[in-house]
């Protein structure tokens, strides 16, 4: 799953509530493997606006919403995602399907330290340069940074990355921006 | 101010040579919600309370809820300007105003930013204050001991207010609450001849919260008018400001107050009205979900009040001895009169109580005293000055003295009055002088009496001089003897303005003689 994935859909505190127990169900049983498969199948599911808008449209009830999942994977998922369709019908929060899986990608990220996080060029950047970043950056906060590329030709030059709220801006427009606040603050007198 | 192009290049040049490159780090969020001045932000893991938040477009806003997942943000500025998606960004500032002498005569917005058209202010950033201050502590403090002359004989006399007290004004809408504080900043103009420069200038700031841009250009104009701008700075965050502003124009004004305190300076900083203030607040508290209390306010309502008035005191002479890091100079005040507005006299409502026992006393306004034709129509009895006494002039105490016994008297007796001869002697007595004595303590608006003049009037009052005098006369007959007095009795008349004048019986025996000589040539 791509950190943009995930970002498209916020999950809400319910839906981390859901996915925590989730989490800890799966590492305490060491099958967080096929979990992690599970959520990473429903992720790219729900990344899907129709998909989404099925399993949270309020005119099905909570039953016919975990049958079509269960018709769908059932055979594939492990006991404890199954037993998470389970509860969430009982509890009538089906809905919450298409937050949770992005929520336990982020508590397995925290959970093994990872960053998952974008790096913009102005070109497009060779493969070895980007791992190289990476490597730069997870040496200096000990955790191990993931970076998906992307270009965005408004930045005229050099990188700019961000990743879990912090932004590294080493772009030319970063730099202008800089370069014109302290123009703009120059006392001239 | 003018400028060179040559040397807008070699200052802009300087800044460009000496310009380093490197690669910045901010802590950015994500707009998730934004409505009624209010954001929620996604991110910003480290930032402070308060902090200031940049959103696109350059509006600010301020974090005021830091919750496990999400920063609550009221905006600063144009709301629709920020959209859900936007990225915001952590400045690690706190919100800060220009002060300093560039802002007296000017009219501001909660900000800091002139409003009044006559330019950019000409301030440096080491002249920007944190509009958040800590209030001076126990040893930097000192007990209020001078005067702060607010030329209202009613309240000079017996409500007497010290540099360094915070005295509440509090009554109905339309009962004159805005009329007191523009003659009390008006006769400030007697402590330094209005030059902002004299060391013992009071200066003045009028921090207009939630009121109509009508109003406020009308106490603009009102102060001009009668030369108390110079030494004034006013901070308007009217009604159609955002809520946000409302609730930090107070602490924005008393930031620029306290530049001046911090000098050796003396302050009056008048804050129209906090009522409005805790409205703003409740708003901002409300969309921000914070849990409603009592009448829907948020839980620290009375905090807000309380660290504001806090900061207005009286600092002791070696507080710059104490502090050197803070304080410039010693002896400084900052005196507050803060205002809030009741519905129907109940000052029993949730922030009236709050206030009244925050401040060091309060001058309670009746509509039915103005309607009355008693202006100022402040209630005597029930208005205190908890700290003043220690700062009454001794003429001025001695003098009024009896003044509130004697109108309490009177109002007890006064529902006598319609039986007219039956009573016996002592209580028309009392009538009599009290009715003269409601006449000697009403006032005209814009015409702020010096110390003499008021001490004189009084004592013409109480000392029975005027129970001769047909009641309807007595506006006349003060206002005249007066004048009276200044002519034939100058040297006296300059003494009784000093703080430090007695009241001997010298001094009386000579105000009467000579009061009983000018009531011949007034009855004539």
């Amino acid at each position: 799953m791509t950190a943009t994935a995930r970002s498209a859909r916020r999950a809400g505190p319910v839906a981390r509530r859901y996915a925590r127990a989730w989490f800890a169900a799966a590492r305490e049983s060491g099958s967080l493997d096929s979990v992690r498969a599970d959520a990473a199948l429903l992720g790219a599911v729900f990344a899907d606006v129709q998909a989404v808008s099925a399993i949270e449209d309020p005119r099905l009830d909570d039953r016919r919403k975990r049958a079509m999942v269960e018709k769908a994977f059932g055979e594939m998922l492990h006991a404890h995602t199954r037993a998470l369709l389970g509860v969430l019908e009982r509890r009538r929060r089906l809905a919450l399907l298409a937050e949770i899986p992005g929520a336990f990608g982020d508590l397995d990220d925290a959970h093994a330290e990872r960053v998952r996080g974008v790096l913009e060029t102005a070109l497009p950047l060779a493969e070895e340069a980007r791992q190289r970043i990476e490597r730069a950056l997870s040496a200096r906060t000990g955790r191990q940074v993931t970076l998906a590329a992307t270009t965005n030709p408004a930045l005229l030059g050099g990188v700019r990355v961000t990743f879990g709220g912090t932004r590294l801006d080493a772009s030319a427009r970063g730099r202008i921006e800089v370069l014109k606040q302290r123009l703009l603050a120059a006392e001239l007198r | 101010m003018e400028l060179q192009a040559s040397e807008v290049t070699s200052v802009l040049k300087k800044e460009i040579q000496g310009f380093q490159a490197g690669a910045s780090t901010e802590q950015i969020g994500t707009v998730v919600q934004v409505g009624d001045g209010v954001a929620r932000v996604y991110g910003l893991d480290r930032c402070m309370m308060s902090e200031l938040v940049e959103f696109p477009g350059g509006v600010m806003g301020m974090a005021l809820n830091l919750e496990e997942d999400n920063v609550g943000c009221v905006l600063l500025g144009d709301s629709a300007k920020v959209r859900e998606g936007d990225t915001a960004r952590s400045t690690g500032r706190v919100i800060s105003v220009p002060t300093g002498e560039a802002l007296l005569g000017r009219v501001v917005n909660a900000l800091g930013v002139p409003v009044d058209g006559k330019g950019t202010l000409a301030t440096k950033d080491s002249d920007l204050r944190p509009i958040e201050q800590d209030a001076p502590s126990v040893v930097e403090r000192k007990p209020v001991h001078e005067p702060l002359m607010t030329g209202i004989k009613a309240i000079d006399a017996m409500i007497p207010v010290g540099r360094g007290q915070r005295e509440l004004i509090i009554g109905d809408r339309q009962t004159g609450k805005t009329a007191i504080a523009l003659d009390a900043i008006i006769n400030q103009k007697s402590t330094g001849g209005a030059d902002p420069k004299n060391p013992q200038q009071v200066i003045c700031v009028y921090v207009a919260i939630g009121q109509k841009q009508s109003t406020v250009v009308d106490v603009m104009g009102k102060l001009e008018r009668h030369g108390a701008l110079p030494y004034t700075i006013i901070v308007n965050a009217s009604a159609a400001d955002e809520a946000a502003m409302q609730f930090i124009a107070p602490y924005a004004g008393t930031a620029m107050a306290e530049r001046f305190r911090d000098a050796g300076r003396h302050v009056l900083v008048i804050y129209d009205d906090l009522t409005k203030q805790a409205y703003a607040y409740r708003q901002v508290g409300l969309l921000l979900r914070r849990p409603p209390g009592r009448e829907a306010y948020p839980g620290d309502v009375f905090n807000l009040h309380s660290r504001l008035l806090e900061r207005s005191a009286k600092l002791a002479d070696n507080a710059h001895e104490v502090t050197p890091q803070k304080y410039s100079a010693g002896g400084g005040s900052i005196t507050s009169l803060p205002f809030i507005e009741t519905q129907e006299g109940d000052v029993s409502a949730y922030i009236p109580t709050n206030v009244i026992s925050i401040t060091d006393g309060q001058i309670f306004l009746e509509s039915s005293l103005f309607y009355a034709g008693v202006r100022p129509a402040v209630n005597v009895g029930i208005s205190v000055s908890r700290v003043g006494g220690a700062a009454q002039t001794p003429a001025m105490k001695k003098v009024a003295g009896g003044l509130r016994i004697n109108l309490a008297q009177y109002r007890e007796l006064e529902a006598f009055a319609q039986f007219g001869s039956d009573l016996d002697k002592a209580t028309q007595d009392t009538l009599n002088r009290g009715a003269r004595l409601v006449e000697v303590l009403k006032q005209d608006q814009y015409l702020p009496l010096r110390n003499a003049e008021q001490i004189v009037q009084v004592f013409a009052g109480t000392s029975g001089l005027l129970d001769d005098v047909p009641v309807p006369k007595v506006r006349a007959f003060l206002a005249l003897f007066c004048e009276f007095m200044r002519a034939e009795n100058a040297k006296l008349m300059e003494e009784l303005d000093g703080w430090q004048a007695k009241w001997t019986d010298e001094v009386s025996a000579a105000v009467k003689a000579a009061g009983e000589k000018f009531k011949k040539t007034f009855a004539a």
